[in-house]
Protein backbone atom coordinates (compact mmCIF):
# COMPACT_ATOMS: atom_id res chain seq x y z
CA UNK A 1 0.00 0.00 0.00
CA UNK A 2 2.70 2.51 1.01
CA UNK A 3 4.69 1.47 -2.08
CA UNK A 4 1.64 2.15 -4.29
CA UNK A 5 1.17 5.58 -2.78
CA UNK A 6 4.89 6.35 -3.14
CA UNK A 7 4.87 5.35 -6.81
CA UNK A 8 1.81 7.49 -7.44
CA UNK A 9 3.33 10.48 -5.66
CA UNK A 10 6.62 10.16 -7.57
CA UNK A 11 4.77 9.95 -10.91
CA UNK A 12 2.82 13.01 -9.88
CA UNK A 13 5.95 14.98 -9.04
CA UNK A 14 7.73 13.90 -12.22
CA UNK A 15 4.85 14.88 -14.49
CA UNK A 16 4.38 18.13 -12.60
CA UNK A 17 8.00 19.25 -12.75
CA UNK A 18 8.32 18.37 -16.44
CA UNK A 19 5.36 20.56 -17.32
CA UNK A 20 7.34 23.77 -16.91
CA UNK A 21 6.41 27.43 -16.53
CA UNK A 22 6.49 29.56 -19.62
CA UNK A 23 5.13 32.75 -21.07
CA UNK A 24 3.06 32.48 -24.24
CA UNK A 25 4.22 35.84 -25.59
CA UNK A 26 2.31 38.53 -27.48
CA UNK A 27 0.67 38.63 -30.89
CA UNK A 28 2.00 41.98 -32.12
CA UNK A 29 0.30 41.67 -35.51
CA UNK A 30 -3.11 41.42 -33.88
CA UNK A 31 -2.34 44.35 -31.58
CA UNK A 32 -1.26 46.54 -34.49
CA UNK A 33 -4.53 45.72 -36.25
CA UNK A 34 -6.45 46.72 -33.15
CA UNK A 35 -4.40 49.92 -32.75
CA UNK A 36 -5.67 51.04 -36.11
CA UNK A 37 -2.83 50.20 -38.49
CA UNK A 38 -5.15 48.86 -41.13
CA UNK A 39 -4.02 46.30 -43.67
CA UNK A 40 -4.60 47.94 -47.02
CA UNK A 41 -6.89 46.44 -49.62
CA UNK A 42 -6.06 48.18 -52.85
CA UNK A 43 -5.59 47.86 -56.55
CA UNK A 44 -3.16 49.55 -58.98
CA UNK A 45 -5.57 52.45 -59.66
CA UNK A 46 -5.62 53.32 -55.99
CA UNK A 47 -1.83 53.36 -55.94
CA UNK A 48 -1.83 55.73 -58.92
CA UNK A 49 -4.39 57.95 -57.20
CA UNK A 50 -2.28 57.98 -54.01
CA UNK A 51 0.75 59.18 -56.00
CA UNK A 52 -1.30 62.05 -57.41
CA UNK A 53 -1.97 63.45 -53.96
CA UNK A 54 0.28 66.30 -52.98
CA UNK A 55 1.08 67.89 -49.63
CA UNK A 56 -1.13 70.83 -49.10
CA UNK A 57 -0.53 72.22 -45.65
CA UNK A 58 -0.26 75.94 -45.11
CA UNK A 59 2.34 77.22 -42.68
CA UNK A 60 1.27 77.26 -39.92
CA UNK A 61 -1.69 74.90 -40.16
CA UNK A 62 -4.71 74.10 -38.04
CA UNK A 63 -4.74 70.58 -36.65
CA UNK A 64 -7.59 68.48 -35.31
CA UNK A 65 -6.69 65.66 -32.91
CA UNK A 66 -8.80 62.53 -32.55
CA UNK A 67 -8.20 59.76 -30.03
CA UNK A 68 -9.69 56.54 -31.42
CA UNK A 69 -11.59 54.79 -28.63
CA UNK A 70 -10.81 51.11 -27.99
CA UNK A 71 -13.34 48.62 -29.28
CA UNK A 72 -14.39 45.06 -28.50
CA UNK A 73 -12.53 43.35 -25.66
CA UNK A 74 -10.10 46.27 -25.46
CA UNK A 75 -12.87 48.67 -24.41
CA UNK A 76 -13.28 46.97 -21.03
CA UNK A 77 -9.58 47.20 -20.26
CA UNK A 78 -8.48 50.75 -21.05
CA UNK A 79 -9.56 54.15 -22.29
CA UNK A 80 -7.86 57.43 -23.16
CA UNK A 81 -7.52 59.51 -20.01
CA UNK A 82 -7.11 63.25 -19.48
CA UNK A 83 -3.47 62.57 -18.65
CA UNK A 84 -2.88 60.95 -22.08
CA UNK A 85 -4.55 63.87 -23.81
CA UNK A 86 -2.49 66.30 -21.75
CA UNK A 87 0.73 64.67 -23.00
CA UNK A 88 -0.31 65.12 -26.63
CA UNK A 89 -1.36 68.67 -25.74
CA UNK A 90 2.25 69.27 -24.59
CA UNK A 91 3.40 68.17 -28.03
CA UNK A 92 0.95 70.45 -29.80
CA UNK A 93 1.99 73.36 -27.57
CA UNK A 94 5.59 72.80 -28.62
CA UNK A 95 4.55 72.71 -32.30
CA UNK A 96 2.61 75.91 -31.67
CA UNK A 97 5.72 77.54 -30.14
CA UNK A 98 7.71 76.46 -33.20
CA UNK A 99 4.99 78.00 -35.38
CA UNK A 100 4.33 74.66 -37.10
CA UNK A 101 0.67 74.71 -36.02
CA UNK A 102 -1.49 77.77 -35.45
CA UNK A 103 -4.40 76.09 -33.70
CA UNK A 104 -5.07 72.65 -32.25
CA UNK A 105 -8.46 71.34 -31.16
CA UNK A 106 -9.81 67.96 -30.18
CA UNK A 107 -12.43 66.10 -32.16
CA UNK A 108 -14.99 64.76 -29.74
CA UNK A 109 -16.90 61.51 -30.32
CA UNK A 110 -20.13 63.51 -30.18
CA UNK A 111 -19.10 65.52 -33.27
CA UNK A 112 -18.13 62.58 -35.51
CA UNK A 113 -20.59 60.44 -37.39
CA UNK A 114 -18.27 57.44 -37.78
CA UNK A 115 -14.79 56.27 -36.90
CA UNK A 116 -13.58 55.66 -40.44
CA UNK A 117 -11.06 58.09 -41.92
CA UNK A 118 -13.52 59.83 -44.26
CA UNK A 119 -15.97 60.56 -41.42
CA UNK A 120 -13.15 61.90 -39.28
CA UNK A 121 -11.85 64.09 -42.11
CA UNK A 122 -15.37 65.48 -42.56
CA UNK A 123 -15.62 66.29 -38.86
CA UNK A 124 -12.18 67.96 -39.00
CA UNK A 125 -13.24 69.94 -42.08
CA UNK A 126 -16.29 71.24 -40.22
CA UNK A 127 -13.82 72.63 -37.69
CA UNK A 128 -11.90 74.21 -40.58
CA UNK A 129 -8.85 72.08 -39.77
CA UNK A 130 -6.09 71.59 -42.35
CA UNK A 131 -4.73 68.34 -40.85
CA UNK A 132 -6.03 65.50 -38.76
CA UNK A 133 -3.84 63.75 -36.15
CA UNK A 134 -5.31 60.33 -35.48
CA UNK A 135 -4.13 58.50 -32.34
CA UNK A 136 -4.87 54.84 -31.67
CA UNK A 137 -3.72 52.13 -29.30
CA UNK A 138 -4.07 48.51 -28.24
CA UNK A 139 -2.72 46.42 -25.39
CA UNK A 140 -2.37 42.87 -24.22
CA UNK A 141 -1.32 41.01 -21.09
CA UNK A 142 0.53 37.74 -20.76
CA UNK A 143 0.16 36.09 -17.37
CA UNK A 144 2.34 33.11 -16.54
CA UNK A 145 3.95 31.32 -13.63
CA UNK A 146 7.54 31.74 -12.56
CA UNK A 147 9.57 28.90 -11.08
CA UNK A 148 8.29 29.94 -7.63
CA UNK A 149 4.84 29.15 -8.95
CA UNK A 150 5.68 25.46 -8.73
CA UNK A 151 5.23 25.81 -4.96
CA UNK A 152 1.56 26.57 -5.54
CA UNK A 153 0.88 22.84 -5.79
CA UNK A 154 1.00 22.86 -1.98
CA UNK A 155 -2.00 25.30 -1.95
CA UNK A 156 -0.86 27.46 0.99
CA UNK A 157 1.93 29.23 -0.97
CA UNK A 158 -0.62 30.58 -3.47
CA UNK A 159 -1.61 33.06 -0.76
CA UNK A 160 1.84 34.47 -0.02
CA UNK A 161 4.47 33.42 -2.59
CA UNK A 162 4.92 35.83 -5.54
CA UNK A 163 5.11 33.07 -8.13
CA UNK A 164 3.05 34.63 -10.95
CA UNK A 165 4.12 37.26 -13.42
CA UNK A 166 2.31 39.46 -15.89
CA UNK A 167 3.85 41.22 -18.90
CA UNK A 168 1.79 44.07 -20.36
CA UNK A 169 2.42 45.41 -23.85
CA UNK A 170 0.78 48.59 -25.13
CA UNK A 171 1.22 49.86 -28.68
CA UNK A 172 0.26 53.47 -29.47
CA UNK A 173 0.36 54.92 -32.96
CA UNK A 174 -0.34 58.23 -34.64
CA UNK A 175 -0.99 59.27 -38.24
CA UNK A 176 -1.20 62.80 -39.66
CA UNK A 177 -3.56 63.22 -42.64
CA UNK A 178 -4.39 66.12 -44.91
CA UNK A 179 -8.08 66.87 -44.38
CA UNK A 180 -8.64 68.03 -47.98
CA UNK A 181 -7.02 65.23 -49.97
CA UNK A 182 -6.14 62.44 -47.50
CA UNK A 183 -2.41 62.88 -48.10
CA UNK A 184 -0.53 60.98 -45.41
CA UNK A 185 2.15 63.23 -43.92
CA UNK A 186 3.58 60.96 -41.27
CA UNK A 187 3.08 57.90 -39.11
CA UNK A 188 4.59 57.16 -35.74
CA UNK A 189 4.38 54.17 -33.45
CA UNK A 190 5.64 53.52 -29.94
CA UNK A 191 5.31 50.55 -27.64
CA UNK A 192 5.90 50.05 -23.96
CA UNK A 193 6.16 46.84 -21.98
CA UNK A 194 5.85 46.58 -18.24
CA UNK A 195 6.09 43.56 -16.00
CA UNK A 196 4.94 42.77 -12.51
CA UNK A 197 5.37 39.78 -10.23
CA UNK A 198 2.46 39.03 -7.95
CA UNK A 199 1.08 36.55 -5.46
CA UNK A 200 -0.99 33.98 -7.38
CA UNK A 201 -4.24 34.38 -5.49
CA UNK A 202 -4.21 38.19 -5.74
CA UNK A 203 -4.03 39.05 -9.38
CA UNK A 204 -3.73 42.71 -10.48
CA UNK A 205 -6.52 43.99 -12.70
CA UNK A 206 -5.96 44.43 -16.42
CA UNK A 207 -7.16 48.03 -16.11
CA UNK A 208 -4.34 48.93 -13.71
CA UNK A 209 -1.71 47.13 -15.80
CA UNK A 210 -2.84 48.77 -19.02
CA UNK A 211 -2.82 52.22 -17.39
CA UNK A 212 0.90 52.04 -16.61
CA UNK A 213 1.94 50.61 -19.99
CA UNK A 214 -0.27 53.08 -21.89
CA UNK A 215 1.21 56.02 -20.00
CA UNK A 216 4.73 54.96 -20.97
CA UNK A 217 3.71 54.31 -24.60
CA UNK A 218 2.11 57.75 -24.95
CA UNK A 219 5.26 59.36 -23.53
CA UNK A 220 7.35 57.60 -26.16
CA UNK A 221 4.82 58.41 -28.91
CA UNK A 222 4.95 62.10 -28.06
CA UNK A 223 8.73 62.14 -28.49
CA UNK A 224 8.51 60.08 -31.66
CA UNK A 225 5.91 62.43 -33.16
CA UNK A 226 8.01 65.48 -32.37
CA UNK A 227 11.00 63.93 -34.16
CA UNK A 228 8.84 63.00 -37.16
CA UNK A 229 7.32 66.48 -37.45
CA UNK A 230 10.70 68.17 -37.14
CA UNK A 231 12.23 65.68 -39.59
CA UNK A 232 9.50 66.16 -42.19
CA UNK A 233 9.75 69.96 -41.89
CA UNK A 234 5.98 70.38 -42.03
CA UNK B 1 -3.97 20.54 12.20
CA UNK B 2 -5.89 18.29 9.82
CA UNK B 3 -8.55 21.00 9.44
CA UNK B 4 -6.05 23.49 7.97
CA UNK B 5 -6.37 22.00 4.48
CA UNK B 6 -10.18 22.20 4.40
CA UNK B 7 -9.97 25.78 5.67
CA UNK B 8 -7.51 26.71 2.92
CA UNK B 9 -9.87 25.15 0.38
CA UNK B 10 -12.68 27.42 1.48
CA UNK B 11 -10.38 30.45 1.38
CA UNK B 12 -10.06 30.01 -2.40
CA UNK B 13 -13.80 30.35 -2.88
CA UNK B 14 -14.08 34.15 -3.26
CA UNK B 15 -10.88 34.60 -5.25
CA UNK B 16 -12.17 34.18 -8.79
CA UNK B 17 -15.87 33.78 -8.09
CA UNK B 18 -16.84 35.41 -11.38
CA UNK B 19 -15.18 32.59 -13.31
CA UNK B 20 -16.75 29.56 -11.61
CA UNK B 21 -17.93 26.65 -13.67
CA UNK B 22 -20.55 24.21 -12.46
CA UNK B 23 -19.93 20.52 -13.00
CA UNK B 24 -21.62 17.16 -12.94
CA UNK B 25 -19.61 13.98 -12.42
CA UNK B 26 -19.94 10.24 -12.91
CA UNK B 27 -17.53 7.75 -11.40
CA UNK B 28 -16.84 4.13 -10.73
CA UNK B 29 -14.24 2.86 -8.27
CA UNK B 30 -13.09 -0.40 -6.79
CA UNK B 31 -10.81 -1.53 -3.99
CA UNK B 32 -10.45 -1.70 -0.26
CA UNK B 33 -11.21 -4.15 2.50
CA UNK B 34 -14.11 -6.55 1.84
CA UNK B 35 -16.79 -5.25 4.20
CA UNK B 36 -17.97 -8.72 5.23
CA UNK B 37 -14.54 -9.25 6.82
CA UNK B 38 -15.03 -6.36 9.26
CA UNK B 39 -18.78 -5.86 9.55
CA UNK B 40 -21.18 -8.27 11.21
CA UNK B 41 -23.49 -10.43 9.15
CA UNK B 42 -23.30 -12.83 6.23
CA UNK B 43 -20.76 -12.99 3.47
CA UNK B 44 -21.17 -10.52 0.59
CA UNK B 45 -18.92 -9.17 -2.09
CA UNK B 46 -18.61 -5.46 -1.50
CA UNK B 47 -15.26 -3.80 -0.79
CA UNK B 48 -15.13 -0.60 1.25
CA UNK B 49 -13.89 1.39 -1.75
CA UNK B 50 -16.39 0.05 -4.29
CA UNK B 51 -18.77 2.66 -5.63
CA UNK B 52 -20.84 3.91 -8.46
CA UNK B 53 -20.89 7.66 -8.02
CA UNK B 54 -22.80 10.78 -9.01
CA UNK B 55 -21.75 14.27 -8.03
CA UNK B 56 -22.25 17.99 -8.55
CA UNK B 57 -19.90 20.80 -7.76
CA UNK B 58 -18.00 23.86 -8.92
CA UNK B 59 -14.64 24.44 -10.54
CA UNK B 60 -12.94 27.59 -9.28
CA UNK B 61 -9.82 29.07 -10.92
CA UNK B 62 -7.27 29.93 -8.23
CA UNK B 63 -4.66 31.57 -10.47
CA UNK B 64 -5.21 33.26 -13.83
CA UNK B 65 -1.96 32.32 -15.55
CA UNK B 66 -1.56 30.54 -18.85
CA UNK B 67 -0.74 27.98 -20.16
CA UNK B 68 -0.42 26.53 -16.64
CA UNK B 69 -2.72 27.46 -13.79
CA UNK B 70 -4.21 26.15 -10.57
CA UNK B 71 -7.85 25.45 -9.94
CA UNK B 72 -9.96 24.04 -7.11
CA UNK B 73 -12.84 21.64 -7.58
CA UNK B 74 -15.37 21.30 -4.75
CA UNK B 75 -18.13 18.76 -5.06
CA UNK B 76 -20.66 16.68 -3.21
CA UNK B 77 -21.60 13.24 -4.39
CA UNK B 78 -23.54 10.10 -3.74
CA UNK B 79 -21.61 6.82 -3.83
CA UNK B 80 -23.23 3.44 -3.63
CA UNK B 81 -22.48 -0.21 -4.20
CA UNK B 82 -24.92 -3.09 -3.90
CA UNK B 83 -24.85 -6.86 -3.70
CA UNK B 84 -28.09 -8.70 -4.29
CA UNK B 85 -29.29 -12.28 -4.31
CA UNK B 86 -33.01 -12.50 -4.87
CA UNK B 87 -34.77 -10.54 -2.11
CA UNK B 88 -31.61 -10.38 -0.04
CA UNK B 89 -29.84 -7.10 -0.69
CA UNK B 90 -26.94 -5.23 0.86
CA UNK B 91 -26.07 -1.67 -0.07
CA UNK B 92 -23.02 0.35 0.96
CA UNK B 93 -23.74 4.08 0.67
CA UNK B 94 -21.99 7.30 1.50
CA UNK B 95 -22.00 10.99 0.68
CA UNK B 96 -18.49 12.24 -0.05
CA UNK B 97 -17.67 15.93 0.16
CA UNK B 98 -14.58 16.45 -1.97
CA UNK B 99 -12.17 19.30 -2.42
CA UNK B 100 -9.44 18.71 -5.00
CA UNK B 101 -6.72 21.21 -5.89
CA UNK B 102 -5.45 20.86 -9.44
CA UNK B 103 -2.42 21.90 -11.41
CA UNK B 104 -3.76 22.41 -14.91
CA UNK B 105 -1.78 22.54 -18.15
CA UNK B 106 -4.04 24.05 -20.80
CA UNK B 107 -1.71 23.38 -23.73
CA UNK B 108 -1.07 19.73 -22.89
CA UNK B 109 -4.73 19.27 -21.84
CA UNK B 110 -4.13 17.54 -18.53
CA UNK B 111 -4.43 18.25 -14.85
CA UNK B 112 -2.99 16.70 -11.70
CA UNK B 113 -4.65 17.10 -8.35
CA UNK B 114 -4.61 16.24 -4.71
CA UNK B 115 -7.30 16.83 -2.16
CA UNK B 116 -9.53 15.78 0.64
CA UNK B 117 -12.59 13.60 0.93
CA UNK B 118 -14.92 13.86 3.87
CA UNK B 119 -17.36 11.00 3.73
CA UNK B 120 -20.61 11.45 5.66
CA UNK B 121 -23.90 9.62 5.85
CA UNK B 122 -22.05 6.32 5.56
CA UNK B 123 -24.13 3.24 6.11
CA UNK B 124 -24.52 -0.39 5.19
CA UNK B 125 -28.19 -1.09 4.63
CA UNK B 126 -29.52 -4.61 4.29
CA UNK B 127 -32.78 -6.45 3.85
CA UNK B 128 -33.94 -9.99 3.74
CA UNK B 129 -31.74 -12.65 5.28
CA UNK B 130 -28.81 -10.19 5.18
CA UNK B 131 -30.46 -7.68 7.53
CA UNK B 132 -27.97 -8.46 10.30
CA UNK B 133 -25.35 -6.65 8.21
CA UNK B 134 -27.13 -3.31 8.65
CA UNK B 135 -24.94 -0.77 10.41
CA UNK B 136 -24.06 2.91 10.48
CA UNK B 137 -20.45 3.81 9.74
CA UNK B 138 -18.58 6.81 11.19
CA UNK B 139 -17.78 9.87 9.12
CA UNK B 140 -14.32 9.56 7.63
CA UNK B 141 -11.69 11.98 6.36
CA UNK B 142 -9.34 10.88 3.63
CA UNK B 143 -7.17 11.96 0.72
CA UNK B 144 -7.50 11.89 -3.01
CA UNK B 145 -4.99 11.92 -5.86
CA UNK B 146 -6.21 12.65 -9.36
CA UNK B 147 -4.89 12.72 -12.91
CA UNK B 148 -7.24 13.84 -15.67
CA UNK B 149 -7.24 14.57 -19.36
CA UNK B 150 -9.19 17.79 -19.97
CA UNK B 151 -11.06 18.48 -23.17
CA UNK B 152 -11.75 22.20 -23.68
CA UNK B 153 -14.79 23.66 -25.36
CA UNK B 154 -14.02 24.04 -29.10
CA UNK B 155 -15.25 27.68 -29.23
CA UNK B 156 -14.13 29.06 -25.86
CA UNK B 157 -11.26 28.36 -23.52
CA UNK B 158 -13.57 26.85 -20.86
CA UNK B 159 -13.21 23.27 -19.72
CA UNK B 160 -15.87 21.05 -21.25
CA UNK B 161 -15.03 17.50 -20.12
CA UNK B 162 -12.42 15.83 -17.99
CA UNK B 163 -11.73 12.14 -17.80
CA UNK B 164 -9.20 10.45 -15.58
CA UNK B 165 -8.03 8.22 -12.80
CA UNK B 166 -8.56 9.06 -9.17
CA UNK B 167 -7.12 7.28 -6.16
CA UNK B 168 -8.92 7.59 -2.81
CA UNK B 169 -7.10 6.98 0.46
CA UNK B 170 -9.61 6.65 3.28
CA UNK B 171 -10.41 4.39 6.23
CA UNK B 172 -13.84 3.62 7.62
CA UNK B 173 -14.72 2.67 11.15
CA UNK B 174 -17.85 1.73 13.05
CA UNK B 175 -18.60 0.51 16.55
CA UNK B 176 -19.77 -2.75 15.02
CA UNK B 177 -16.63 -3.21 12.92
CA UNK B 178 -14.09 -5.70 14.15
CA UNK B 179 -11.33 -3.48 12.78
CA UNK B 180 -10.81 -0.44 10.55
CA UNK B 181 -11.81 -0.98 6.92
CA UNK B 182 -9.58 0.46 4.25
CA UNK B 183 -11.57 2.25 1.57
CA UNK B 184 -8.52 2.80 -0.65
CA UNK B 185 -9.74 2.52 -4.19
CA UNK B 186 -8.86 3.46 -7.71
CA UNK B 187 -11.58 4.91 -9.86
CA UNK B 188 -12.43 6.40 -13.22
CA UNK B 189 -14.12 9.78 -13.12
CA UNK B 190 -15.88 11.73 -15.85
CA UNK B 191 -16.62 15.43 -15.18
CA UNK B 192 -18.88 17.52 -17.40
CA UNK B 193 -18.53 21.30 -16.98
CA UNK B 194 -21.08 24.03 -17.54
CA UNK B 195 -20.01 27.24 -19.21
CA UNK B 196 -18.24 29.87 -17.07
CA UNK B 197 -20.58 31.87 -14.87
CA UNK B 198 -19.29 35.23 -16.19
CA UNK B 199 -20.50 34.47 -19.74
Amino acid sequence: MKKTISVLMLSFVALYSLSGCQSKGFNRGELQNLAGTKKPVFDDNEIKEAYKKKPNLPKPFKMAVYFASPTGMQSSKWRWTDSDKAKIAELTKELNDQKVVSDVFPLLDSTVSGTDLRSLRLAAAKHQADALLLIGGAGSTDRYMTNWGLTYILLAPVFFVPGSKVDTLFIANATLWDVKNEYLYLTAEAEAMTDQTYIGAFSPRDQDLFLEAKTQAIDKLKNELLKMVQGNKL
Amino acid sequence: MRWICPLLFFLVLPLQAWAWQGLFSLSVSAGGTPLDQVAPGPEYTIQAGDAWGLGVGVLIPVTDTSPTRYEAQISVGYHFSTAQQGDNEIAWRRIPLEGVYYYRNVEQKFRLGWGLIYSVGNDISAKGSNSSAKTDVDNALGWKLAADIVIPHPNTSDDMLSFGLHYNIINYNATSFSREASGNAIGIVLNMFWPESSQ
